[in-house]
């Protein structure tokens, strides 16, 4: 058990080192040879208990493969799903011939409605032809050799029959207008 | 602007007549049965307009359109207008766009109304998107033909020979 140093050092160096050295419990490595041995050596009253399966063995690991429950075969599915589709498209064929049956009614509305509406506009808008050409010709009668439709007697068109009635352009048609109402119009034109 | 003097413009007492002063929702209630009852005039004037392509040439056949609405609405409302203003009303607030389905029940009323002191009845809803056949008596308007300039390069003769290509002419698969 003792243990000599064998390092040369001061003979008070060497007694206090041994001191510590024995009094604690070093373990010699060739008795003991790995420390849990040495720790049990060392208990008062060591109690082993061996680990073991539980009576009657271990259960069996359940590696098998539990499926989900199947309500529909795969021809049930894409059956019932082409049949849930026609089912739908028929809706849908019924749905579809209301609404375009509801469109057609509101136009034919309009359409019955159109002739008189349109002979009331062209009345509306000859008049305002009139009086804007009357207005231009009011407008530049102090301007020398000016004549109204023309620039300075050089027509818009030539091959024209002079007769003819060209639509004026928008600007040209609300040029005599407050600016709001030219804009205003612009902006129906826009929504309608 | 580009009306000359020398385009002939309808003066003021030609164009102004009694127009038809009603609003939208009414015009639009009386819609079906007035397109019935005015239905040769409208026919008239719109064959018109789609022939000569000028509003100057069809004031006539526009008046008489205006006219016959009028007399269709002053019926209405000798005889039906409390079926008739209900109607309008039902097309005026049931819907932002006057809408016949919400109101099928006052048109019920006013359809009978208007067949039983009449005489029209109410056509199909896709009576006016159908194709009719208009008798008339307008003459038809001369059909413009091709532009003949005088100075044009004269073509072949007619019976001009067409011998074949001296060189065959190239072909690419289809051409």
């Amino acid at each position: 058990m003792h243990r000599v140093l064998q390092i040369p050092l001061p003979s008070f160096f060497v007694s206090c080192l041994s001191s510590v050295r024995f009094e604690g419990h070093q373990p010699n490595h060739q008795f003991y040879q790995n420390k849990k041995d040495y720790f049990w050596r060392m208990s008062s009253s060591p109690s082993y208990k061996q680990d073991l399966p539980p009576p009657g063995g271990y259960s069996s690991i359940p590696f098998k493969r539990v499926p989900a429950k199947t309500f529909f075969s795969g021809w049930a599915l894409i059956g019932g799903y082409l049949g849930m589709t026609a089912g739908a498209a028929y809706l849908y064929f019924l749905n579809c011939k209301s609404v375009k049956a509801t469109e057609l009614e509101m136009k034919c509305a309009s359409f019955a409605l159109y002739p008189m509406l349109l002979a009331e506009r062209d009345r509306a808008y000859l008049k305002q032809l009139r009086k804007n050409r009357d207005e231009e010709t009011e407008l530049m009668k102090n301007v020398e050799g000016w004549k109204t439709g023309t620039w300075y007697g050089e027509p818009i068109f030539y091959t024209k029959d002079p007769d003819s009635l060209t639509d004026p352009m928008y600007a040209e048609f609300y040029v005599h207008c407050s600016y709001k109402d030219f804009m205003t119009r612009g902006g129906m034109m826009l929504m309608s | 602007m580009v009306l000359t003097e020398s385009v002939n413009l309808p003066t003021e007492e030609e164009l102004t007549v009694q127009e038809v002063n009603l609003s939208g929702p009414a015009l639009k209630a009386g819609a079906f049965h007035l397109g019935k009852a005015c239905e040769f005039e409208n026919n008239e004037f719109v064959l018109c307009r789609d022939e000569l392509k000028d509003p100057r040439k069809c004031l006539a056949e526009g008046k008489a359109i205006t006219n016959c609405a009028l007399n269709f609405f002053r019926q209405i409302k000798k005889t039906c207008a409390d079926e008739f203003m209900q109607y309008v009303h039902c097309l005026d607030k049931s819907s932002p766009d006057q809408k016949f389905e919400p109101c099928r029940k006052t048109q019920t009323v006013f359809d009978k109304c208007v067949k039983d002191n009449l005489g029209i009845e109410r056509p199909p809803y896709d009576y006016y998107a159908r194709v009719h056949v208009h008798q008339t008596a307008r003459p038809r308007p001369p059909v413009e033909g091709p532009t003949v300039y005088e100075d044009a390069t004269p073509g072949l003769p007619p019976d001009a020979p067409k011998p074949e290509a001296k060189y065959g002419s190239r072909y690419l698969f289809l051409w």
